[in-house]
């Protein structure tokens, strides 16, 4: 099944999404890194107010490639990073800002697969590698933040995007999870070789 | 124009086209998994691949947003007049590169964090193959994360033979593939101490795909670990599909009576890579 949303997208119909669909997403989203995600929970923990407001935003596990010039930022690579990095602060950020969907590569652990659970949230896998299909789904940078302290790649850079996909819907909010389905039946194979 | 000037520019014209253009083996490579996939999530993966090789050919941007590592494979001649040249020119051609195509900021101080560009202490990586002649053949590689965080150092019984290895590098590929952004290139080197299996592995990402062994016995383990890979099911980014790899490079070295080190180097499927020549007239040329 293929859908095509346009962000915000009520929390519902990502409930409905399967394990096995595919989704091109148009809209606002923000990426983040490992150390955006815990720049993101250390300022909730301290109080700190949040140069941006991440709540109801998809997650973009992504450090994208950029150029600027006199009219502003182009995006020229934007593909996902592995999520793996992201497994330990994703229930927390997930609890507190009303994500609905993460997009990555490689899948996440057992503790996103029950978040996703709870928040009624999902997990997207984008084609890793694919970073110039990216680059051209990009409409525009709507804003980037802490570009001078932590980089380009693990900045949180939040982008319009048009028809971004394909993205395949690998953990639901049934609690499906394809990358440990196809990682076990792998596993199981090549033990008999 | 200097020499200096004349090798900057050639290098880094390699380093654009490696970022840029998929190596026509590669994309012959992807085209013949997409003829052998038949489930819609592979086909669909693959075609994507293709897709993005595509619009970044024909649009000069970076195949992905990971410029990566860069990497240099040198095999210099020692006996060519330019060696003492070649470090200083490496570092300025990815200087040049990181503002022209432009690659990513991607070198990052382990402890600070600090990401200083793509030129720092031990970036860019050089490797050198010191071999007779006058000639240097320098070849660029463009080294994603995902791909080197699932490298792998495996310490196999002495004595248990190419099975044991085999099962040994099998496990592990299977367990890190989905994240090395497969159908993935996989380096094996056999033998030797720790650090040179990993550099021999490192070494045989290097060359084409369609390049065996040229021991038939190292060829035919490459044939089988393939197979037994592809097996697997891991499948087109890791989604469940027939290629998981697209070729097996091995490479040996005699081992300690005690010791049977093994290791694992994988490339993702951007698989990227060019070749600058400097012969003993220093005038530097790309290669196709």
């Amino acid at each position: 099944m293929i859908h095509r949303v346009t962000l915000p997208i009520p929390q519902a119909s990502v409930a409905e999404w399967r394990a096995g669909d595919v989704v091109i997403v148009s809209g606002i989203l923000l990426t983040a890194r490992d150390l955006a995600h815990r720049r993101i929970l250390n300022a909730a923990e301290t109080g700190w107010d949040l140069p941006f407001d991440p709540t109801g935003l998809p997650i973009f596990h992504c450090g994208p490639l950029a150029r600027r010039d006199a009219s502003g930022w182009t995006i020229t690579g934007l593909g996902p990073t592995t999520s793996a990095r992201m497994e330990s602060s994703t229930p927390a950020i997930l609890a507190r800002y009303q994500t609905p969907f993460l997009i990555g590569k490689g899948g996440m652990g057992p503790a996103t697969r029950q978040s996703l659970i709870d928040h009624r949230a999902a997990y997207l896998a984008a084609v890793g590698g694919t970073g110039a299909l990216g680059a051209r789904a990009v409409d525009g940078v709507v804003g980037v933040y802490w570009l001078e302290e932590v980089g380009m790649p693990d900045a949180v850079w939040i982008l319009r995007v048009r028809g971004y996909g394909p993205l395949v819907v690998t953990m639901d909010s049934t609690g499906r999870d394809l990358h440990d389905e196809i990682a076990r039946a792998a596993e199981t194979r090549s033990t008999t070789v | 124009m200097t020499r200096r000037e004349q090798w900057v520019s050639a290098l880094e014209r390699a380093v654009r086209t490696a970022t840029v253009v998929l190596p026509r083996d590669v994309v012959q490579a992807l085209r013949g998994a997409l003829d052998r996939e038949t489930t819609e999530l592979a086909r669909l993966h693959l075609e994507t691949i293709l897709e993005n090789e595509r619009v970044a050919r024909e649009n000069g941007l970076p195949l992905c947003q990971d410029t990566g590592t860069p990497v240099f494979f040198v095999r210099a001649g020692a006996e060519s007049p330019w060696l003492a040249d070649l470090p200083d020119a490496l570092s300025d051609a990815v200087r040049a590169a990181t503002d022209s195509v432009p690659l990513r900021p991607s070198a990052i101080h382990p402890f600070t964090d600090e990401n200083v560009g793509n030129v720092a202490r031990g970036v860019p990586v050089i490797d050198w193959d010191l071999v007779p002649g006058r000639d240097l053949e320098i070849t660029y590689v463009a080294k994603g994360g995902g791909s080197e965080n699932a490298s792998g150092l495996l310490f196999v019984p002495p004595g248990a033979g190419s099975d044991a290895v085999l099962r040994a590098v099998l496990t592990h590929v299977v367990r890190v593939a989905p994240r090395a952004c497969p159908p993935i290139v996989i380096g094996v080197g056999i033998g030797g101490t720790a650090d040179w299996a990993l550099r021999l592995a490192k070494r045989a990402l290097v060359r084409r795909l369609d390049a065996r062994h040229p021991d038939p016995s190292i060829a035919a383990f490459e044939v089988r670990l393939l197979d037994a890979v592809n097996r697997s099911g891991i499948g087109p980014a890791g989604l469940g599909g027939a290629t998981t790899a697209l070729a097996v490079h091995a490479d040996f070295a005699y081992r300690h009576p005690a010791s049977l080190p093994v290791g694992v180097a994988l490339q993702c499927w951007a698989d990227r890579r060019a070749t600058v020549r400097i012969p003993e007239s220093g005038i530097a040329e790309v290669m196709e």
